[in-house]
């Protein structure tokens, strides 16, 4: 991991008066309403709130994949709303390592296809591709099913796969949006442990989750209320 | 503040998108082929069309024009009627008087461009009511093309004699009973392999025994591997005269000293005009034809052909095109989540642009592939069908076939690889299928 400047002031990403704002109809949406976060390198946080609170809608921002209505948003103290789409997009290679809740991965591919898709856009040669995907596989613990394809692995297996894919391209921060969702609880054990193990080796996690035991592996928690923060406190 | 460096632009190579094109392409082909068929059929029937229309004009065109060639590229032919000597005359000329045998006579002595003239009688096949039919034993022939030729004639025209010999003027002049037989001819009345076994021997036509003085070589050129004059059975032009004395019919065939066909032409033009007793404003009574001017008639003919071919092809085309379009409008919205996962761990839109038009071009270069292979398999059935009419498609028409479908590809791609490239990236990653 590369040294960041962790100086007052220098988070990794920092969110002041950020708006978020939906036209339905005639209706206008504050999905994220005055938002001000900041998140310092390896750290682990849960966001969790109500459903239609603007969890997904925060974590889309954070991850690139959308920009704010309004506020700023500095990822490691470039600022992100004045990006254009091609400069997103080399931001959510290079910095973000995305988790969703129903994986999302291409169901005939093999795990190792699957986990070099962002080196691809990366830009690497194959070589080197496939030993960075190795060694994320490896990571998550799935060494032995590198050539499956991903529509025979189990629920379980396929999160490994999809967060050896977040992080295989060593991203700034890991951002998982109810990574286990879609997973019963044993599977959603493991797969926190995974994130815990990455979390101590360095790596900053965001993720998002409705459930309190999940939430209590993260050494943060905000909540948030109709677009706000309403609590931001170390877990107990 | 760090200063965050990022490289300004990066760079995927051109092999890595078409590896995954080329697997996602193949992927959504064997999930869907049913839709693939009928998205590739477009392509398939105009490649199809385009290069079997264009081979068989091809060769066609070359095996006629040897066929015309073969008359001898020297010669000027004479005949009074403009047009194919076997089809009724027009309105406008059928007051033409026939050409006079002796004219040629004339001609070769008074043109100092034209060495030698050869006189051919056409016999219709048709006379008094009954189709000419010649009889060998109980072999019999309905094909026959029967006509009358001077001594010299094979000569003029170059045919080649497989045994036997040419007529000689003394039978010409006696108005004798022989015969030179065409290979076909020969082959269906004295049996495969005659050989000389048909020199002296009779053939009936009409009742009465011509005797085989020779039998010729077979033709090179031909229309669908026909050549008429493999089916000719010849007497000489005098016996002619007095065996069918209706049938005045006659062919002139003017060989010009080499190197001064066109002034043979012009000179032929004077000599039959001062015969015709034509008056300076009349208009010739009579037509002149090289090869050379028959194969280029064929040739405009050709070309117009050609050009529909491109029209159709065009059009088939597009309709292809239209097919494309729709399927990988589908596979678009299909894959709506896959593009915004793509775009999630860092796909520009140029990139996903690129890749949906790799897959479009793949999938019409699949189109056009089997087109070829459909176009040839046809070409080789076509061959077999017709002997001695060998057709393989050119290496112009693959490339043709290849380019026009990629070009396809690129156009009838273009409009859904861009509504993908444009997607929000959000809203892709939401999008439930309907
Ligand atoms: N594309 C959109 N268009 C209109 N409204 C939207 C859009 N996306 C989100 N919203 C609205 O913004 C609000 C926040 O949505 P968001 O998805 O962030 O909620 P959430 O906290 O993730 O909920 P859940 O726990 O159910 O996933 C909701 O009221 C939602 O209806
Ligand atoms: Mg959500």
């Amino acid at each position: 991991m590369t040294s960041r400047d962790t100086s007052p002031g220098a988070h990794l990403l920092e969110l002041r008066g950020v708006h978020k704002v939906y036209q339905v109809g005639s209706e206008e949406v504050r999905a994220l309403d005055g938002v001000d976060l900041d998140v310092s390198q390896n750290e682990y946080v849960a966001i969790m709130g109500a459903s239609g609170s603007g969890k997904s809608t925060l974590m889309n921002l954070l991850g690139c994949l959308d920009t704010p209505s309004s506020g700023s948003y500095r990822l490691n103290g470039v600022a992100v709303e004045a990006l254009d789409d091609e400069e997103l997009a080399a931001i959510r290679n290079e910095e973000i390592g995305f988790v969703f809740q129903t994986f999302n991965l291409l169901a005939r591919a093999t795990a190792l296809k699957n986990v070099e898709l962002p080196l691809i856009y990366a830009g690497l040669g194959k070589q080197e591709r496939r030993r960075k995907a190795e060694r994320a596989l490896e990571r998550v613990g799935l060494g032995d099913r590198m050539s499956h394809r991903s529509n025979e692995l189990s629920g379980g297996q396929r999160q490994r796969v999809a967060v050896a894919r977040a992080l295989v391209n060593e991203p700034s921060i890991l951002l998982a949006d109810e990574p286990t969702g879609n997973l019963d609880s044993t599977t959603s054990g493991e797969i926190m442990e995974l994130f815990d193990e990455l979390n101590r080796s360095g790596n900053t996690v965001i993720l998002v989750t409705h459930e309190d035991d999940i939430a209590g592996h993260a050494r943060r928690i905000v909540v948030l209320r109709d677009g706000k923060i309403i609590s931001d406190e170390p877990s107990r | 503040m760090p200063v965050h460096t990022r490289k300004p632009t990066r760079h995927v190579p051109w092999r890595d998108s078409v590896s995954t094109s080329v697997f996602l392409a193949l992927e959504s082909l064997r999930a869907h082929p049913g839709r693939a068929v009928l998205a590739v059929l477009g392509i398939v029937v105009g490649i199809v069309t385009v290069s079997l229309v264009a081979t068989v004009l091809a060769n066609v065109r070359n095996q006629v024009a040897l066929l015309f060639r073969e008359l001898g590229t020297d010669n000027v032919f004479a005949f009074h009627l403009s047009g194919d000597p076997y089809s009724p005359p027009s309105d406008e000329e059928a007051p033409r008087m026939p050409l006079d045998r002796g004219f040629g006579d004339v001609i070769a002595r008074q043109a100092d461009s034209v060495e030698a003239a050869a006189a051919q009688i056409l016999i219709p096949t048709v006379v008094n009511g009954r189709a000419l039919s010649a009889r060998a034993g109980s072999a019999v022939s309905d094909t026959v093309l029967v006509e009358g030729a001077s001594a010299n004639f094979f000569d003029i025209v170059g045919a080649e004699f497989a045994h036997g010999r040419p007529f000689t003027d003394l039978e010409d002049r006696a108005a004798a009973r022989v015969a030179v037989l065409g290979a076909s001819l020969a082959r269906a009345l004295f049996g495969g392999d005659a050989g000389d076994a048909a020199l002296g021997r009779e053939v009936y036509l009409l009742g009465e025994p011509y005797s085989v003085v020779g039998v010729l070589a077979q033709r090179r050129g031909g229309f669908f591997g026909e050549n008429r004059q493999d089916s000719v059975l010849a007497i000489p032009a005098g016996t002619a005269r007095r065996r069918f004395p209706d049938s005045d019919a006659t062919v002139l065939y003017l060989r010009s000293a080499p190197g001064r066909l066109r002034e043979a032409q012009t000179e032929i033009e004077t000599v039959l005009r001062k015969l015709r007793r034509l008056g300076p404003e009349e208009p010739n009574d009579f037509n002149l034809s090289t090869s050379e001017q028959i194969i280029g008639t064929l040739d405009r003919v050709g070309a117009g052909i050609a050009l529909a071919t491109i029209a159709l092809a065009a059009v088939s085309l597009m309709i292809g095109g239209i097919g494309i379009a729709n399927v990988m409008i589908i596979a678009v919205t299909e894959r709506t989540r896959e593009i915004g996962l793509r775009m999630s761990v860092g796909a520009r839109p140029r990139d996903v642009l690129r890749q949906f038009l790799i897959e479009s071009v793949l999938l019409s270069l699949f189109g056009g592939a089997c087109g070829l292979a459909v176009a040839a398999l046809l070409a080789a059935l076509l061959t077999l069908a017709v002997p001695g009419f060998l057709l393989v498609l050119p290496l112009w028409a693959v490339a043709f076939g290849l380019g026009s479908s990629c070009l396809t590809g690129i156009l009838a791609g273009y409009l859904p690889a861009r509504q993908a490239a444009r997607m929000d990236p959000v809203e892709a990653l939401r999008y439930e299928a309907a």
